[in-house]
């Protein structure tokens, strides 16, 4: 035979071998070659990516943000985030292959397939758990619509059909109603949203105490790692001025202070990384929503306009530089509306239906830590 | 916000001063120029000295490094006779972040580890690398002579 036919008939002999072991493997299985694929994608994007530290982060610490992402969109604070009360977000993180045939054996099969994917985070709707009076009126049937990914209508509601969970003691019951709505890469969910939830979380534990707002609170959150400065209190630079930026490399500062010593050294102040000399450094900032027009919160710029104290300064113009990727803002109540938002802006995926697979997962990344 | 974020240290340091140094300005009106005292560190030739460190503050501190300079004679590698220190953090490598009590530290650990291959003063890193006693004794001798009250 030639040797390419027998090549081809091998290579089809194998992959049908190992496709037929995926399809019949267990959910523990599954489970274990996505984590694995996701440990394998954090390891090669940590050496890769220099410019964002979550890509440093190992497996746990991510889980670790996950999880706290999930106390967050728990709270009461984020209650308003969805229109619907009874129901909440989650994030799960899922390795996700390419598309291609080829590459998806191998995503399924070979211990490389991390380098043919990305992990990413999916949003889902989950019903928030009820209480035992209220179970008995929800029977709801979902419907996604293609825009506006938490938009739902409860449709007719199908008294004959409950729903096989609904019965469940076992408290497992918040993990039916699976829908993947959103979902985002990897380096949104930390630039975007871990911040944004941590922000609106302190914002709202502090609401009844005012002076204490600047204080972050969330100790068990923040104090796994303490290098990332997002949660720090003051401005590392000027002692004085809660944290307004927040660098490429996570590190935080207020708006004047990051401006000034990035123009002059391009780098950052506490970890010396070097930063892009456009588009303010990759920086991301934390501002009053007041402090910009409410009516683009998405594409929020920002002009410098004020360089006081900059008088004895040498040479240097005021440049007026636009922030163009000001991402996030807050502030007010209206910091919700934005997160709203900007989670509306990332991918819709729409998942129907629930496989056991998805719900077995879910015991996996919520109860680990 | 030069003097904002001066006075701000000045208060952290009163609230929360450092083991092996002080440091406060020279005048009340001037808050800029600034004395500092750094005591040899105990597993040094400089143990039992006390030196005296003038700070003085740019204009556009933090985003530009504070000039330190010995007041006492030292002999070390690192500093010469004007009292001028070779700091990597003094010069190129200083970062806003830093405040005056981190300098002082750091000037406290290079008085214990000299650092001989970027010497300010070439004769006393030759002899630091070449002949270890002779550099303590002298440094133990300049301390005894200029660094003691």
């Amino acid at each position: 035979m030639e040797p390419l036919i027998e090549n081809l008939v091998i290579f089809g002999i194998v992959g049908a071998i190992r496709t037929t072991q995926w399809l019949y493997s267990t959910h523990e299985e599954r489970i274990n070659r996505e984590v694995e694929h996701i440990r394998m994608y954090l390891k090669r994007c940590g050496d890769k990516m220099k410019g964002l530290k979550g890509f440093d982060l190992s497996f746990e610490e991510v889980l670790g943000d996950v999880s706290t992402a999930n106390k967050c969109l728990e709270s009461d604070g984020l209650g308003n985030l969805l229109d619907d009360k009874k129901f909440r977000l989650r994030v799960t993180p899922v390795f996700r292959g390419n598309g291609n045939v080829f590459v998806k054996l191998l995503k399924y099969n070979s211990s490389f397939a991390y380098a043919f994917g990305n992990v990413e985070f999916d949003f889902e709707l989950v019903k928030r758990r009820k209480d035992k009076e209220e179970k008995e009126e929800e029977k709801r049937e979902w419907e996604k619509r293609e825009e506006g990914g938490f938009v739902r209508s409860v449709a007719a509601t199908r008294e004959g059909e409950s729903d096989v969970d609904d019965d469940d003691v076992d408290g497992n019951e918040e993990f039916e109603h699976v829908h993947v709505v959103r979902r985002c890469s990897i380096e949104t969910f930390y630039r975007v949203v871990v911040p944004a939830l941590r922000q609106i979380s302190e914002k709202y534990e502090n609401r009844e105490n005012e002076e204490t707002r600047r204080l972050l609170e969330v100790e068990d959150v923040t104090t796994t790692r303490t290098d990332r400065g997002v949660t720090g209190e003051e401005c590392s630079i000027c002692l004085d001025a809660s944290l307004e930026v927040i660098a490429r490399c996570g590190h935080g500062f207020c708006q004047e202070c990051y401006a000034r010593w990035l123009r002059r050294s391009g780098t950052c102040a506490l970890c010396r990384e070097r930063l892009p000399t456009t588009d303010h450094g990759g920086a991301f900032s934390l501002v009053s929503f007041s402090e910009i027009s409410t009516e683009v919160p998405l594409s929020a710029s920002f002009s410098q306009t004020n360089h006081r104290g900059d008088a004895e300064d040498e040479e240097e113009e005021p440049e007026e530089e636009t922030l163009e990727n000001f991402q996030i803002c807050f502030g007010n109540e209206a910091s919700l509306e934005w997160l709203k938002h900007r989670l509306s802006t990332f991918d819709v995926v729409c998942e129907q239906d629930v496989s056991a697979f998805r719900k077995f997962k879910q015991t996996l990344f919520i109860n680990k830590r | 916000m030069a003097s904002k974020r001066i006075t701000k240290e000045l208060v952290d340091l009163q609230k929360d001063p450092p083991t092996s140094c002080s440091a406060g300005p020279r005048s009340e009106d001037d808050i800029f120029h600034w004395d500092a005292t750094i005591i040899g560190p105990a597993d040094s030739p400089y143990q039992g000295g006390l030196f005296f460190v003038a700070i003085h503050f740019p204009p556009d501190y933090p985003f530009k490094p504070p000039k330190v300079n010995f007041k006492t004679k030292v002999y070390h590698p690192n500093v010469n006779s004007h009292g001028s220190i070779c700091l990597d953090i003094l010069k190129e490598q200083w970062s806003p972040a830093l405040t005056i009590s981190k300098v002082l530290l750091s000037i406290c650990s290079l008085l214990c580890d000299p650092n001989p291959d970027d010497p300010l003063v070439p004769e006393i890193a030759h002899i630091y690398k070449t002949d270890r006693p002779r550099y303590e004794d002298l440094a133990r001798e300049w301390t005894r002579k200029y660094a003691t009250l």
